[in-house]
């Protein structure tokens, strides 16, 4: 009852946008030109839909997420788990991380392509950027942060280091870590568009970035609107698959957004 | 099975250059198999005692000797519950109980589990996640979390220190079954003198690092805070504390 009903309330306001967008354009208020009226985008979603162009694209896009993703995840995790547990590395290690940071993976696609060529490893390297800070930096601190006194528990009970790592440090840290995985989502997604935007021969981007050079904004809001709403979908998905591993912990999912 | 005895423990700490005597000359010896408990005031070094006998702290001097009968022995398996009950927030109540049992056959595991499921009355329970049980419940899952492990010294720092009246009622009363017929060494820090009375078969009173006197306790379970017996006790004790 009250969940239909926030889905009613959050459905409001984009219906009403498009209704505004409808009757100002129908009215010839709004130049079709620029922005050209719903319906015509409705047309044109079906017509690549039917054609299988969007889907070619969107499988492309999606490809290099889960690919880079995937790889940022198996580069990061790892590495935050190390540094969390012999803390003196981060001595060494934090002021490449922190100027690594704060350059934004967009800044670096040019220099990749230099290197990688505008082929699919230049994607997945700026994904890899884009992911890897997120869910290295919540996992660093999942680690960091596990209470002591229940590691201390392990202590009485005799727990040897590896026992104490999977059974306390590991458990305590999962919903950090997902926060981190569902943060490094959301920006590999946009980083990656981003790149499309700029090299590429397929993708989302690419048939927005195409889609400009033949003057069709039509394809372009059509793009816009596939890549916020996949965004979406593959936040809720990624949510639901993990919210049972960190539903023990209120204060983990309060937290999210707070770091990175 | 396993006694300590105990020789010139000293626990020192520094704060910044200020040197804090936590312990200092303690000499105390418990007897295999034998329930004791220990009261003093806050800040007596009640802890620090039992943290430094389960290894969480280092000491500053003294020996710590483990017993059986006449010889000494190599450090038994000795635990600890906390004053807070410490449940792994991610595992059920269930899986509570038998953490500390990674490296035991599955079978047996849950049956040992199974048992003290029972034991401490966690049946209804078992499925239940730490946020979902109350305290009194919580600080039973970790007193069977501890049973469960087996240990032949158990250690307890105030475990129902956080408990209402009545809850705490009944579980000194479980406890008092619980060991008596148990093959267990068990020390018992609380600033509750009836429960110490209640449950020790010898009463240490820290003060300011030191034992200040140690008083046997003659009276069979369970015990009645009501008799005359009991309340000559908590006078005996009340007076040693308060320092007349
Ligand atoms: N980690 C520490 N660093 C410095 N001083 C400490 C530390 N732990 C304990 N102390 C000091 O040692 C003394 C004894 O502390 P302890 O915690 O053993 O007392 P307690 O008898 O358990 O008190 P309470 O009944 O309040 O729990 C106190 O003066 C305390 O300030
Ligand atoms: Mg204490």
């Amino acid at each position: 009852m009250t969940k239909a009903k926030k889905v009613l309330k959050s459905l409001f306001l984009p219906a009403a946008i498009f209704a505004i967008w409808y009757l100002t354009s129908n009215a010839g208020i709004l130049n079709t030109y620029i922005i050209p009226p719903p319906q015509e985008i409705f047309e044109t979603a079906a017509v690549l839909i039917k054609k299988g162009t969007l889907a070619k694209h969107v499988a492309s896009s999606l490809y290099r997420v889960f690919f880079g993703f995937l790889l940022a995840f198996i580069l990061a995790f790892p590495t935050a788990v190390l540094i969390g547990i012999i803390r003196p590395l981060e001595d060494y290690l934090i002021l490449i991380i922190e100027f690594v940071r704060h350059v934004p993976p967009i800044a670096c696609i040019p220099m990749l392509i230099l290197w990688l060529g505008i082929g699919e490893s230049s994607k997945i390297a700026v994904i890899i950027l884009a992911a890897f800070f997120p869910i290295f930096l919540n996992t660093l601190n999942g680690v960091i942060n596990c209470d002591y006194r229940l590691l201390e528990v392990g202590d009485v009970f005799g727990f040897s280091v590896k026992d104490k790592f999977f059974k306390i440090i590991l458990p305590s840290a999962i919903p950090y870590v997902t926060v981190g995985m569902r943060l490094g989502l959301g920006y590999s997604w946009r980083a990656l568009i981003g790149a499309e935007l700029i090299a590429a021969s397929s993708g989302i981007g690419y048939m927005i970035m195409d889609a400009e050079q033949l003057s069709r904004p039509d394809i372009i809001i059509v793009g816009i609107i596939t890549i916020g709403m996949l965004g979406y979908v593959i936040d809720l998905l990624f949510f639901s698959l993990t919210a049972k591993l960190s539903s023990w912990n209120k204060e983990g999912a309060k937290s999210w957004q707070e770091l990175e | 099975m396993a006694g300590i005895r105990i020789e010139n423990l000293a626990k020192t700490y520094y704060i910044k250059d200020r040197k804090i005597t936590a312990l200092s000359d303690i000499n105390l010896e418990v007897d295999d198999n034998s329930f004791v408990t220990v009261v003093g005031r806050s800040g007596s070094g009640k802890t620090t005692l039992l943290r430094i006998l389960c290894g969480l702290e280092e000491k500053s001097q003294g020996q710590i000797y483990y017993t059986k009968g006449e010889d000494i022995i190599s450090k038994p398996k000795i635990s600890m519950v906390f004053q807070e009950p410490r449940l792994m927030p991610w595992l059920t109540v269930e899986e509570n109980i038998g953490f500390s049992l990674i490296n035991e056959n599955p079978k047996v595991k849950k049956r040992k589990v199974d048992l003290h499921l029972e034991l401490l009355g966690l049946k209804a329970f078992k499925d239940a996640y730490p946020n979902q049980i109350s305290g009194g419940m919580a600080q039973r899952v970790a007193l069977g979390r501890t049973l469960c492990y087996d240990p032949e010294i158990i250690l307890m720092d105030e475990p129902l220190g956080a408990l209402d009246a009545f809850t705490r009622q009944n579980l000194q009363r479980e406890i008092v079954n619980l060991f008596a017929n148990r093959q267990k060494t068990v020390i018992f820090v609380t600033h509750d003198v009836d429960e110490a009375i209640l449950l020790g078969q010898k009463v240490v009173i820290l003060e300011k690092g030191s034992v200040k006197k140690q008083i046997p306790i003659d009276l069979p379970y369970p015990r009645s805070p009501e008799s005359e017996r009991f309340f000559k006790y908590r006078q005996e004790i009340l007076r040693t504390i308060m320092g007349n």
